[in-house]
Order: C-alpha cells, then structure tokens, then sequence
C-alpha cells in the first residue's frame, strides 16, 4: 500500500498552492493536515476554499504548487493519491436511474472495491443511514436530504484514507445533518483523515481538531479553536467572533 | 439483465456495463424497481407495445425494398456502387451528426465527472469507455433499424447481405472518431461555451442537409446538377475488377458481400477510432472539468463590467420583458436548441410546394419557423421560470404576468421573423400577408398548447420537456406543419387549404378542451 510507504507523512500538505481563472483563486497556500484529524476550512464565498479542495481531489490542476497526500505527490501520482482520497462536492451527482445499492457498488468498483465486500459495505451503510427500506427504489425521486446521505455513503464505501467534503452538511434537516456529524465523527475515531469547507461555523466549532481561515485565497490563520481564540484576543469566545475578526473587515471591503 | 454480466471492478468492462445499463435504463423498456408491481407492468406494456408496432411497420416496408436489393448483382459496378456508396454517405453523416451530440452530452451534460475523475480510474479509460458507448449506440440504432431489412433479404437466402453489420460497424466506429474529433477541435478553438452550442448545431445541421439533398431538385438549379451528376458517374461497363483500386468504393463492396474490403474498412475504423482515443484521452479530464466549472465557479468569474447596462426599469410590463430578455439572450444555448428543432421541420416544407416558386416554399418555412420558436420561448418563459415562488408570492395577479410573459416570447419571435415576410413581401404582397397570418395562428396555437399541454420544468430540460406527455410533444409539431400547409396551399388559391388549418383547430381546440375538462 502506497500510504505505508510514507509512515510518518502528514495526511495532505499543501506547498505554494497557486490557481488563478480570471483573479486569483488560490494563492502561494500552504497548509498541512495530520493524520486523523478533521481540519474545516472555513472562508467567505469565493475564498477560494472549493478551488482547494478540487485541486487536492485531482478535479483541478493547479497553476503552481505541490500536493502530497499522505507523502504521495499527487501532481506526479495521480492516481496513488486518488486510490486513498475520497471527494464529495457540494451538490453531488447521483444516477437517476440506479438504486442507492447499485450506485454503492458502482462506486466501489471504481475504487476496485471486490463485489461482495462492496456489496456487504453498501448494506452496512445504508442501515447506518437509515436507507434501508429505500435501497431498491431507483434515485430519482430522492429528497435532497436522502441523496446527501447516499453521495456521502458512496465516499465511504471505498473506506478511504483522506475523506474531502465540500459543504456536506449544505440543505439538510437537523436529524440527517446530526446522523452526518456522527459518521464522520466515528470515521476520523476510526483513523480516517477529514477535510471539509462548511458555512455552518457550529459544525466547524463541533467537528473540528483544527480550523483553517482562508481568504482571498491566502490562509489567514490556523489552529484548534483555543489557538485562535487567543490569535484574536480576549473577550472573543465564539468562532463566529474570531471568523469575523479575521476576515470581516476585509471580507467586507473586497 | 446487464447488471448480471460479470466484469472486474474498475476495468474497461465494468464501465461499459454501467454506461449500458444507464441506457438500457433510460430507453423505457427497464423494469423499474421501486414501482409498484401494476404500474410497472402498464409502463413496460406500454413501451413494447410501441416497440413491436414500429417492428412490425418496419419490417413490412422491408420486404419491397429487399426485392430492389436482390436485384442487385455480387459484382455490381458503376450505377449500382455509386448509388450504394451515396447512401452509405449519408448514413455516415448521419452518424457523424449522432456522434456530434452524443460527444457534447458526454463531455458537457454529464454530471458524474467528479466522481469519474476523482476515482483512481485513468481519464484515458473513463474517455475510451465512453466513446466505445457513443460508437456502440451509433451502430445499435442503425443496426435495430436495418434489421427487418437483413431479416427480409434473410428470408430471400441472400445471406451476403448480413455484410451490412461488419459495414454499419465500421461507420459507426469511424463517425464516433470524427463527431469527437470534431468535438474536441471545436473545445480548442472556441472554448466550452460556444462548442457546446456549435457542436449542438453542427449536428443537427448535418441532419437537415440531408433533407435539404433530398430536394436538391428544387434547390439547384438544373445545369449544376448536370455537372455534378457527369462528375459522379461510374461507367456502367466498369465492373468489379477494373474498380479494384478505387478506395471511396470499398464501403460499397464490403456491403456487396466481398470480405477484404470488409476487412479493410473494419481495420481502418478502428485504427481512426483508437487514434482518437489516444490523442483525446488525456485532454477528456481537463475539458469535462472546465465544462462542468461552467456551472460552478461563477463566483470565480470576472465581475460584471460596466459593459452590462443596468436597465432601470419602471413598471411591471417593463420590468418583467427586461428580465425575460435578458435571460433568453444570455442563453444563447436555449436559442441554439429552438432554431434546431425548427431546422429538422423546415425540410417538409418541400413537400407543400407545388409550383416550386420561392414565394411557396419561403411562407410555409416562415410559418413554421413561426410557430416553432413560438413553442420554444414561450415553454422558456411561461414554463421555465427559475423562480416561480418569487413570481407567486409578488403582489401582482398572475394573469399580469403572463400577459407579459407571453410578449416577452413573442416579442422576439416577430422581430425573427420581420427578415423573411420583407423578402416575401418583395416578390410578392398577397404571399407575405398569407405568411403572416400563418405566423399569427402558428404563434398563438403555439401559446396556446404551452397553456394547455407543457409541463413546469428546468430550462436545461429545454430538449426534453414533452418527455412526460408524448400528446404534447407530438400536438405541437402537427400543429406547425398544419399551419405551414394549410399557408402554402392558401397561396395556391387552393379550397384544400381549410383542410390542414382545420386540423390544427381540432389539434389544439381538442387539447385546450382536455385540459379544461381535467382541471374541473
């Protein structure tokens, strides 16, 4: 297994990153996040934190730059880095016209995931997401709640190594998103490396071993919650008071 | 059925199973797991049904068209080959047209590119794969198409015919190759906006020429064609052997029976097919990404520059046509679709002209093109609205704001359509008066279907909004095409005129009567 050959690597590291389209997406980041942890990225619209994570799932090619997953260098090996990374966006896309079970297996395959251990991982997921009675009814008449939770079970299905979550807990109700937060949670307790964005700075407050503030594409600032408390000053208790104080002003004037 | 065919995860096999299956899926005929067991049934029953009349139609027209071919000798040359490798041109341009549009859906309208792409499954394999489907798909319809014939030419004992197979195998490879190539070339070129329009269009164009050959007696005049037939023509007396180095004639002779070229035609599609995918699979990665960041990063795009004029609107009607307006024109892609669906009924056309002039074949194509883009932008419009709870939760009574939806569509309809009733009206009064009146029933027989049958959806189901009601999609063509005979034969001064414009009547009085009756 490639990961093993790099024991003491950080689960991903970022080195100079730099994307442009029209401005400056993604600009000279540096960011480095250990194995096990959950790391939220947190930023204003267009901060560039999609951009980063398209980039580390090899759906973008940066300008400049290097990315090591798990000491892989992921420009180079693309596909080593890919075999131990999963990527869930924002608004994923599910077949139609597949049932959970059989978008599941396809899934696996992909990662060349053996059919009965895909099939037997698919039913375990699909009980632990309350999916169960649904796994033979086609996606098409899905709630926007149901398909988060089959698109998250399809980046789990491979068991991978580095798990990259764009916004997951975007449009879902109070009881899928609290299941979600405990998946995830059980995940990273089982060793698994977590990269999410999120707007919903309590998640991030909940979640996360550490928080990074990216604005304008530049990492502004990095740490357990504790850590930027203190960045910013007393008298700031909540994330939302450091988020603003780190960005705020600056947000608001670009 | 597909699902059972075993292949090892991640390999070439496996993806194709998955793309055939999603199509196996989508044509109708699945079963459909999670429907209850008698609505499935009706919908299966349904789909066959309308399957095993079509084979039946078709394989009663077959029979004649065997006894044409048997005629045909082993050896054939001259006439015979021309003729043979003439068709086979035109169902290659066809495919190539097929391959055009399967190539923008695969790199543009496909939303699984992120999965594809960020498994461990080189993007190289993922293209081959999906490029084998496009050419798999080619080659099955026209294959499901020319079976009755092979089965009728069967029936015969002519069994050199089953060439046809290895032949329909070799175009279709060859026409995926050059519809992505194409694809591709024009993604260089012009960026992933404007390919998938172009690509859109330059497909169905190549559909429509083909009608438009059909008619060449028509539309060329007659010492051209005498040119171009002298050019053509293949000495009768020049048979198989004295044809032997012509290469454009060996498609012709594998479907004549003969194996090398058979062979040979088989090879080179298939060398043209593997060197697309070669040079092309690398670059599927990046063009489906930046494709599918068409829809992403509008954030990331340039801010809107002064150039965008801030129309300060007053008033309801105003504000309303403003927002229509500029919705349709930044989407040149929905325009794109409207005027290609129009392309693919202006050929009938033809048929309505009787004397030949230009008059009678410009005011049904006017009419038609009327009533056509009528549909489009008025489904657009009154159908499509992106935010129909903004609309209905607006103090505004809703008959407001369709009246000004309405003159939003139409608006640019009349404004298309002032070009031809000009030219009309310079050769002739009475023929653009007729063509206008044809385009004011067209167009409000138009609206008045999208009140009546359309369903609400997405304007990127632009293509596919009658899917739900084959009624409706069948009413609205019936309806143009009506209008454009019942104009070309009012030019005429022909009484039969009221014959076509009373079908649409009925056509449209019947729908709008159903729809009353079902929402009481």
């Amino acid at each position: 297994m490639l990961v093993q050959q790099f024991p003491a690597a950080p689960a991903l590291e970022l080195r100079g990153l730099c994307k442009s389209f029209s401005r400056m997406a993604v600009d000279h980041l540096d960011l480095t996040v250990n194995r096990g942890e959950i790391y939220a990225l947190l930023g204003q619209n267009g901060a560039g934190k999609t951009t980063t994570l398209r980039m580390v799932a090899g759906l973008l090619r940066p300008d400049a730059g290097g990315i090591r997953v798990f000491g892989i260098d992921a420009r180079a090996d693309a596909m080593g880095a890919k075999r131990v990374t999963a990527w869930l966006p924002d608004d994923p896309m599910l077949y139609d016209k597949l049932t959970p079970l059989e978008y599941l297996e396809f899934v696996a395959g992909l990662w060349r995931v053996e059919p009965q251990v895909a099939r037997a991982r698919g039913e375990e997921l699909l009980h632990y997401l309350g999916l169960w009675h649904q796994r033979a009814e086609r996606c098409e008449g899905f709630s926007r709640g149901m398909k988060q939770k089959v698109a998250l079970a399809g980046a789990l299905i491979h068991d991978p190594r580095l798990l990259i979550l764009d916004e997951p807990l975007t449009g879902l109700d109070a009881a899928v998103a609290r299941q979600v937060k405990d998946m995830l949670q059980a995940r990273a307790d089982a060793g698994c490396t977590i990269v999410m964005t999120t707007h919903i700075l309590e998640v991030a407050e909940r979640l996360a071993t550490r928080i990074g503030i990216i604005n304008q594409g530049k990492l502004m600032a990095q740490g357990t919650l504790g850590e930027l408390r203190l960045l910013v000053g007393q008298g700031r208790s909540t994330l939302e008071d450091v988020f603003l104080d780190l960005v705020g002003a600056q947000g608001l004037a670009a | 059925m597909i699902a059972r065919i075993a292949a090892a995860p991640g390999s070439g096999a496996y993806l194709l199973r998955h793309e055939l299956r999603l199509g196996w899926r989508r044509s109708g005929l699945a079963a459909k797991a999670g429907t209850a067991g008698s609505q499935n049934r009706v919908r299966r029953l349904v789909g066959w049904s309308v399957f095993l009349t079509v084979a039946v139609l078709l394989q009663m027209a077959a029979f004649p068209i065997a006894r044409l071919m048997i005629a045909v000798p082993a050896d054939a040359g001259g006439t015979a080959l021309a003729a043979l490798t003439g068709s086979m041109a035109v169902l290659w341009a066809l495919m190539v047209s097929h391959a055009l549009d399967s190539g923008t859906q695969a790199i543009f309208l496909r939303g699984d590119h992120d999965l594809l792409i960020s498994s461990p499954i080189s993007p190289r394999r993922v293209f081959a794969i999906r490029a084998l489907t496009i050419a798999v798909n080619i080659v099955t319809v026209y294959a499901a198409i020319t079976l009755p014939l092979a089965l009728a030419l069967l029936w015969y004992g002519q069994w050199r015919w089953l060439s046809i197979y290895p032949v329909l195998t070799s175009l279709g490879l060859s026409a995926a190759a050059v519809g992505l190539t194409l694809c591709f070339a024009l993604f260089e070129l012009i960026g992933p906006r404007r390919t998938r329009i172009v690509a859109q269009v330059l497909g169905a164009s190549i559909g429509a020429s083909i009608f438009l050959m059909t008619q060449s007696e028509k539309l060329v005049p007659p010492q051209w064609r005498a040119s171009v037939i002298a050019w053509a023509a293949v000495p009768e007396g020049s048979t198989g052997p004295a044809l032997q180095g012509h290469a454009a004639w060996l498609p012709a002779r594998a479907l004549l029976g003969e194996a090398v070229p058979a062979v040979v035609c088989l090879v080179l599609a298939l060398a043209a097919f593997a060197l697309m995918v070669w040079s092309f699979g690398e670059r599927f990665a990046r063009n489906a990404v930046m494709a599918s960041d068409l829809a992403v990063p509008a954030r990331q795009r340039a801010p809107a520059s002064g150039k965008i004029r801030d129309f300060c609107v007053r008033g309801l009607l105003a504000t309303q046509l403003f927002k229509e307006w500029r919705l349709l024109f930044r989407d040149p892609w929905l325009i794109s679709q409207s005027l290609m669906q129009t392309l693919y009924l202006l050929p009938i056309c033809f048929a309505f002209s009787g004397s030949g002039s230009n008059a009678t074949l410009l005011a049904p194509m006017t009419v038609i093109l009327a009533g056509n883009l009528a549909s489009g932008l008025v489904w657009i419009t009154l159908r499509a609205e992106d935010a129909p709870d903004l609309i209905a939760s607006a103090p505004v009574s809703p008959a407001n704001w369709r009246w000004a939806k309405l003159f939003a569509a139409l608006s640019p309809v009349a404004l298309v359509l002032l070009l031809p009733l000009a030219a009309l009206a310079s050769q002739s009064g009475t023929a653009a008066l007729a063509a206008m009146a044809g385009c004011v029933a067209a167009s409000t027989g138009a609206a008045l279907l999208a009140f009546s049958t359309a369903e609400n959806g997405s304007r990127k189901d632009f293509a596919k909004r009658h899917k739900r009601s084959l009624l409706a999609g069948l009413a609205e063509p019936v309806a143009h095409v009506a209008w454009s005979g019942a104009t070309a034969l009012a030019l005429e001064a022909s009484l039969w005129a009221l014959a076509p414009a009373g079908l649409a009547v009925c056509v449209i009085g019947g729908i709008w009567a159903c729809r009353r009756h079902q929402s009481e």
